[in-house]
Parts: structure tokens; C-alpha cells; sequence
């Protein structure tokens, strides 16, 4: 029973021992299926990804909650925990407002959603590679 | 549940014209969501009764299910409905949301149909207890509407520019049906309820601002005949003010600030009206949350300030005795309208145990105006203190 407990422990003590310092060292892309290059402001990407408008014809996908590049996304850009953007979202869906933006469990599901589909917009770690077509809107280097 | 039938066909006839103008390959497609709580609470008083919690522990007051339907008929246009079941007695369950929505740009959208106003920042999503950090939002300010539901029209523009963003919602419509005043159900007819609402982000912050405005019609039943001796008098506008046919009106501030660490929520309202059954409310709060992720913890003080407009009592007194009976009957029928007069600091956690499901718990220390109503139910009205202590346990599920 003890090694039961003690194995997950040490899992998560791993995860964090190899994913925090890659994740203060990576910087934050924003990236879309886009034929002329745009450049986002911050405060734009939060719109953005909060189901706000935009002057340009982008639409939004996501990572799944789990993933660690959603969770450098919330604090870098969204600035909020991931309790609240979910209850902004539970807000949002009940209301009729908006919906949140469709979600994927890593981020190659994420690229290659990009090159299909013409405006989607993702954001991903610069360690991803970007496939031809991808262009970068805005990078977070905090 | 006529004019709901009748919104249900408006709503197929309209969807079935629309959609006849466009062509599109999106397939229709269905999407269900719903969301349900289990609040239990415990007052510690045996005189007062405040949101139905007394010295039992109740699970009644606030638990419900929605169910919640979207079903896309072109990639612009859906129909949505949403039904709750509520436990308590005072809420009445039943279809929520039934209307048509339409979305031309990214900008730009559109509903039709029965829905329900967003008077303050949660008033649309009262019954999502996941959406926001307290288990009962502040009474003060969320107690205060006379109704929630219209049928009608609603706007939304949403803009983006460098630095800010924002959106404005226009609505316009109707409703019939039943209102709680002064803690009674009366049957109502909304001639016509109208609003705005506006909400501007800029970097943490979010200023928010609303005016809405509603013609109440409301006859109470039992002064109708106390009415008819006023006009057999002809005290026609003494008669007038024993029934409701005024406009009422709602504004509304809002600030709110979110960081990772901590975040600030606070809105203030003030609520007018031509009725002297209408309240005059003046109330506000402000939240203050710690994120301490999966648990949230935060601080509340809300207050309000309620009063009456003086009627008008055309009934001369100190001409002859019955005259005098019936100013003195009219004055008392208004010296006993209750005052929601209310102060409270809530402190509450929150623990987002799943990505769909928290727990809550609460305590609210609540001081009212003594000898007034102060939203609680007085059990001996002969003892004048409103002072209590209000603990609830919540959980919180969205699907």
C-alpha cells in the first residue's frame, strides 16, 4: 500500500523537476492559418482566446486544462487561474454569450488543426515546430 | 405557459424562414449541457428565517438541475432551451431559455425569444452557482429585481481594439407572469422591459455599467375592494397608489480586477421607481478573492439601503370619523411595507476539485436594521433584533 501512495508522489516530483524549467525558459507563441502576417497586442490575444471580437477573421482553439502550455498561457496572457476561466466560461456557455473555444489534447493535434482549417488561431510553446502556412501573431517572452 | 407555447412555434417558423435564405453545408447538430448544485445552510437563530435557512439544516433552499439543449441549424443560427428544476417552493421550475440565436459576424449577435435580463454581472447566470466564487451571491444587490425572464429581442456588438476590449448589449420585450413583491407572488404584466448593458476590458480590469427600464403593471389582489371604496369616494389617485402601473428603474456599476494571485469584484445598483409599493434601493459590495489554485478563498461586505416613496393620500382627515378609518387604513397598509435594510461580510472558499465540479463553504454574518425586515422572515415580531449568522455548504457541477 505504501509503495502505491509513494509512486504517484514521486511521479508528480519528477514532472515538475523536468517541466518548471523548461517552462520559464520557453516563450509563448501565438500562431494562425493566416495568407497576410498580423500582429496581435496582448490585450488582443486575451480577447481573443476569451471569446471576444477581433479585426481580423481568427478563430480560436485551445489546449485541453491539463496541458502546461495552457497553464503558462493563464498566467502570462489570461491572467487568471484555471478555476476561474473556467467558471468565466460556465458564465459565459449559460448566459448564451459565448461559447468557449474547441480544445485539444496536445499541441501537434493543435498544428495540424491549424493547417486545415484557414484563421484558426492557437497558442503553443516555442519548442513546437511550426509547420509551413503557420504564422507567428504575437510572442510572449515573459 | 400560453405565451410560451406561442414562442416555441414563433421561434420553428422563424428558424424555418431564415434558414431558407442560406445556404450552407454545416450539418445540424445537437449539443447538450446542463448544470446542477447541492446547497445545504444553517441559520443560528430561532426568531429569524433568512433565504428559507433556520436553525434546521436545509438542502431545499437553493439545490437545482438544468438541462440545457443547442441545436445548430445552419453554422450561424441555433435554437436554444433551457429547463430547470428547482427545489425550493418560492422558485417556480420550468423552461429558463427558449429562444433563437443568430450570429452574422464575429461581432455581431442576435437572440429571439424568451430569456432572462442581465441586470448585474451574475443576474443571467443567478442559478450557475459554478460561475461565480460565493455560494449566495450578495442578496442586496441580487435579491432586488422584480423579475428576471423577458420575450424579446437582445443585441450583442463586441469590439477589440490594441488595448481594450468590450461589448454593448441592447434588449428589448415582455413578460407575463409572476413577480415576488415584498415577499409575495403576484401575477404581472411587463409592458415592456428595456436595457442596456455595457462592459469595457482594459489590461486586469473590467468597468461594467447597465440602465434598464420596466413599466409594471400588477393588481393586488387583496386591496381591490379597498380601492373601489376609494373611488366611490373619488379619491381616484389614492386609489391608484394600491396597485401597481409604474415605471421602474434599474443602473448599475461595476469594476471588477483579476489577477493570477488575487482578484476584485464589486458592483453597485440603485433601483427607482414611480410606485410607492416599489422599493427604492440603493446597495453595492465588495468582493476581494484570493487564487491559492484549486482553492479560492474571499472576502465580502454588501449593503443596502431600502425606503418608500410617500403616497398619496387625497383622504382628508379630521372631518368625520370614517373618512379618518379609511386615511388612517391607507397610511397603515404603507407603514407596513418591509425594508430590506441589510449589512452582511460574507468569507468564503472555494475548491475546484475537477475542471467541472467544486466545493464551497460559507458563512455570512448578517446585520439588518432592527425592527425591519432586512430579508429575513420574522418569526416574533416583538423581538426587534435582525442579527444572524447564515453557514452553507455547496456543491457545484456544470456539464
Amino acid at each position: 500500500m505504501k509503495s502505491l501512495i509513494r509512486q504517484p508522489i514521486n511521479k508528480l516530483l519528477l514532472f515538475y523537476m523536468l517541466t518548471l524549467p523548461a517552462l520559464a525558459n520557453a516563450s509563448l507563441l501565438v500562431v494562425a492559418n493566416v495568407d497576410k502576417p498580423i500582429s496581435l497586442s496582448k490585450s488582443e490575444v486575451k480577447a481573443i482566446f476569451m471569446g471576444g471580437a477581433t479585426s481580423y477573421d481568427l478563430n480560436a482553439v485551445a489546449l485541453t486544462a491539463e496541458n502546461k502550455t495552457r497553464a503558462m498561457f493563464n498566467a502570462r496572457i489570461i491572467g487568471m487561474t484555471e478555476s476561474r476561466i473556467q467558471s468565466y466560461w460556465a458564465q459565459m456557455r449559460f448566459s448564451g454569450r459565448q461559447k468557449p473555444p474547441r480544445e485539444f489534447d496536445n499541441e501537434e493535434q493543435l498544428i495540424n488543426y491549424l493547417v486545415k482549417h484557414k484563421g484558426a488561431v492557437a497558442y503553443v510553446s516555442s519548442d513546437v515546430e511550426l509547420k509551413a502556412g503557420i504564422v507567428i501573431l504575437y510572442r510572449s517572452e515573459d | 405557459m400560453k405565451s410560451l407555447k406561442k414562442i416555441k412555434v414563433s421561434l420553428v417558423i422563424v428558424a424555418l424562414i431564415i434558414t431558407s435564405g442560406f445556404s450552407t453545408a454545416a450539418e445540424p447538430k445537437i449539443e447538450f449541457s446542463g448544470f446542477a448544485r447541492a446547497v445545504v445552510g444553517h441559520l443560528n437563530d430561532d426568531n429569524l428565517v433568512f433565504l428559507g435557512y433556520d436553525e434546521g439544516y436545509s438542502f431545499s433552499e437553493q439545490s437545482l438541475f438544468a438541462f440545457r439543449a443547442d441545436a445548430s441549424i445552419t453554422d450561424k443560427i441555433s435554437v436554444i432551451g433551457q429547463a430547470l428544476v428547482h427545489s425550493s417552493d418560492v422558485r417556480e421550475s420550468g423552461i429558463q431559455w427558449l429562444y433563437l440565436d443568430y450570429r452574422p459576424t464575429q461581432d455581431w449577435s442576435f437572440k429571439l425569444g424568451r430569456q432572462r435580463i442581465p441586470f448585474f454581472t451574475y443576474s443571467d447566470v443567478i442559478d450557475v452557482g459554478f460561475a461565480y466564487p460565493w455560494i449566495t451571491p450578495p442578496i442586496q444587490v441580487y435579491a432586488n429585481y422584480l423579475f428576471s425572464e423577458f420575450d424579446g429581442a437582445m443585441g450583442r456588438y463586441d469590439f477589440s481594439t490594441k488595448s481594450v476590449s468590450g461589448s454593448l448589449e441592447a434588449y428589448v420585450g415582455q413578460y407575463k407572469g409572476p413577480i415576488v413583491q415584498s415577499g409575495q407572488r403576484l401575477d404581472a404584466d411587463i409592458e415592456y422591459v428595456a436595457g442596456l448593458y455595457s462592459k469595457l476590458n482594459y489590461k486586469n480590469f473590467t468597468f461594467s455599467a447597465a440602465y434598464h427600464e420596466g413599466k409594471v403593471k400588477v393588481d393586488i389582489p387583496e386591496f381591490k375592494e379597498f380601492q373601489d371604496l376609494l373611488r366611490m369616494f373619488n379619491f381616484i389617485t389614492t386609489a391608484n397608489e394600491l396597485g401597481i402601473n409604474n415605471r421602474a428603474r434599474f443602473i448599475k456599476l461595476g469594476v471588477s480586477y483579476n489577477s493570477f494571485d488575487y482578484f476584485i469584484e464589486s458592483e453597485f445598483s440603485k433601483i427607482t421607481s414611480g410606485s410607492a409599493f416599489i422599493p427604492k434601493v440603493n446597495a453595492g459590495y465588495l468582493t476581494l478573492g484570493y487564487n491559492l489554485y484549486p482553492f479560492t478563498l474571499h472576502a465580502t461586505i454588501a449593503h443596502s439601503d431600502a425606503g418608500y416613496s410617500e403616497p398619496v393620500n387625497e383622504v382628508p382627515l379630521g372631518l368625520n370619523p370614517i373618512l379618518d378609518q379609511v386615511h388612517l387604513g391607507f397610511e397603515a397598509i404603507f407603514m407596513s411595507l418591509p425594508i430590506d435594510s441589510l449589512t452582511s461580510l460574507t468569507i468564503g472558499s472555494r475548491y475546484d476539485w475537477k475542471q467541472n465540479i467544486a466545493f464551497k463553504a460559507e458563512v455570512s454574518f448578517l446585520k439588518g436594521e432592527n425592527n425591519k425586515r432586512a430579508f429575513f422572515t420574522v418569526g416574533d415580531p416583538t423581538i426587534e433584533e435582525r442579527e444572524a449568522v447564515l453557514f452553507q455548504l455547496a456543491a457545484e457541477w456544470v456539464f
